[in-house]
């Protein structure tokens, strides 16, 4: 090592540094560190430095009141100096420039009169010396970009003065690009952990809505064993029936939670689903619950369809369930596969769906302003994700005659989406 | 089984709502079994611990406790493999967890003859895995 290289940072005079800076200051300087480090350029604009100018030792230091810490270090002259290696501030000449916001130029410190007697140079051993202030766009002071030689050195040139300026700007730009990009991803992961939050709290309280739910349903059942008169019978039919549509909207709450909140569940798909058991058992259901209505279907299932059945009676229930309540006359169903898909159809007469409705039917959360006691508005939103996630469409046709909800699905799934099958 | 033998089939019903065990108990009960009841996991092992008569477990699976319904299927695998157990909950599907051999699910809510079936199945198949 030469003489003025040095092992650690508080030897002698050279180092005294501040016992007291709190830890926080430490990290952020850390974080400063880190960040330069994180810049590609920086070795080269180092390497470039000293190649311009001949001198052997450059480096970006962060500089504060209190503290001098070196980010990033080109060494020729094993001046000793690695990254995170720290000097006194008050022994360095970049204090002044913190609070000038001036550069020093120094190109022969014995033939220099104002630095010829400055403790900084004699301490540690240079005659050339470079300093450019590095301020952020904000107009915040980080630090600087310095080069020392114990050679003299022509650096009072427009040429090396404009280079280190450019370089200091460049480094500045990198700092603040990176600090913004920090900022987007914290933003980011907050969104994503409230979506997470909000997803969990949909799904506990629809769990813990089930249990009340299914014990009023006990009762209700345990009550119609105990062989009622007729009126206490009806009355324990309409609890049934409450509960039913509770069910109903907790079943939408859950599944609205999985799909629009992220996370999102798998399609139960069978390559060879039994789709007419499934459609069927909805069209009884439906029957038996509006048994003074007309509901007439046609399937024709000859092709295997390879899909959620469960998940298509699903979206024809609650096709079909909005048919009965919002339109008149009878109800037709109709079912068909063909070599390439799977095609279903829910119609019924009456007003026609004004076009502007009609574009919002399938948004969540959706209510036709008239009625009230209609359910939460995703009936029609689920179905059309659930056709969605079979990689197909549902849409809709409404004119004075009728109105018709059509789903069509690939009969066979695309193996080139895989992921899609996610609601 | 059930009715037609002398002795009917021991069942424990393993559930914390009181109304829902309740109904439960009372299907059981008509489709002739003898229902005995627990409101959690850690109550059914101890009932199961103190007597050897008991065939058929049916219980939820959401419930307080050290144990909930999958769970007690396991143990009662290990400890008491001759046991069957019917695994029973609101949720569409058990979620993502196989039930052990000698087991079932069957979903919410459930009808008598459903039981019957199940209890019928699993006790009439006992070389067979999970149904």
């Amino acid at each position: 090592m030469t003489d003025w290289g040095f092992e650690s940072a508080d030897r002698g005079d050279r180092a005294p540094i501040d016992a007291g800076v709190s830890s926080a200051l430490d990290a952020a300087i850390t974080a400063d560190v880190a960040s330069i480090a994180r810049i590609d350029a920086i070795a080269s604009i180092l390497e470039i430095v000293c190649r311009t100018t001949g001198m052997g030792f450059s480096a970006v230091a962060r500089v504060t009141k209190e503290r001098w810490v070196a980010c990033a270090v080109r060494d020729e002259i094993a001046f000793g100096l690695l990254p995170g290696g720290e000097l006194s501030v008050k022994t360095t000449i970049c204090d002044e420039i913190r609070s000038s916001g001036q550069p020093v130029i120094i190109d022969h410190v014995a033939a220099d009169e104002n630095f010829r007697a400055h403790r900084t140079p004699a301490l540690y051993g240079f005659q050339s010396y470079i300093s450019m202030p590095i301020f952020l766009p904000n107009g915040a002071f980080f630090g600087t970009l310095c080069a020392i030689d114990p050679r003299p050195a022509k650096l009072n040139r427009p040429e090396i003065v404009g280079m280190f300026k450019n370089f200091a700007e460049l480094i500045a730009f990198h700092l603040d690009a990176q600090e913004r990009a920090a900022k987007q991803d914290a933003a980011l992961f907050d969104e994503r952990q409230t979506a997470e939050l909000r997803e969990q709290f949909i799904a506990v309280l629809g769990h813990d809505l089930r249990n009340p739910l299914a014990s009023i349903d006990a009762g209700a059942r345990l009550l119609l064993k105990q062989r009622p008169d007729e009126k206490t019978a009806a009355l324990v039919g309409h609890i049934q029936s409450s509960v039913r549509r509770m069910a109903g909207l907790i079943d939408d709450m859950l599944d609205f939670a999985r799909g629009r909140l992220g996370g999102g569940f798998a399609l139960n798909r069978d390559s060879d689903a039994a789709l007419a058991p499934a459609l069927e058992g909805v069209v009884n259901e439906l029957r038996a619950a509006w048994p003074e209505r007309a509901l007439e279907t046609a399937f024709a299932l000859a092709h295997s369809v390879d899909c959620d059945p469960a998940r298509i009676a699903q979206l024809l229930s609650n096709l079909a369930a909005n048919a009965l309540k919002h339109g008149r006359g009878p109800v037709r169903i109709l079912a068909r596969t063909d070599d390439d898909a799977f095609e279903l159809t829910v119609s019924n007469q009456g007003d026609p769906i004004p076009p502007e409705t009609a574009n919002r039917l399938f948004q969540p959360f959706f209510r036709t302003a008239q009625k009230s006691n209609q359910g939460l508005g995703l009936g029609l939103y689920i179905a059309s994700e659930i056709a969605r996630a079979h990689g197909g469409a549902l849409g809709v046709e409404s004119s004075a005659a009728e109105t018709r909800f059509t789903l069509k699905i690939p009969r066979i799934a695309s193996n080139a989406r895989p992921a899609e099958g996610r609601l | 089984m059930g009715a037609a033998s002398a002795k009917p089939t021991i069942a424990l019903i393993v559930e914390d709502e009181f109304l829902v065990r309740m109904l439960a108990v009372d299907i059981f009960t008509d489709s002739g079994f003898e229902a005995i009841e627990a409101a959690n996991a850690d109550e059914a092992i101890r009932i199961l611990e103190s007597r050897g008569d008991i065939e058929v477990i049916f219980t939820d699976i959401n419930m307080p406790g050290s144990l909930d319904g999958v769970s007690l299927a396991y143990v009662v695998r290990r400890r008491w493999p001759s046991i069957r157990t019917i695994v029973t909950s609101a949720l569409r599907m058990p979620g993502n967890r196989p039930l052990p051999e000698g087991s079932m699910f069957l979903a919410k809510p459930y009808q008598s003859s459903q039981i019957t079936h199940a209890v019928r199945a699993l006790t009439e198949a006992p070389g067979r895995g999970a149904l």
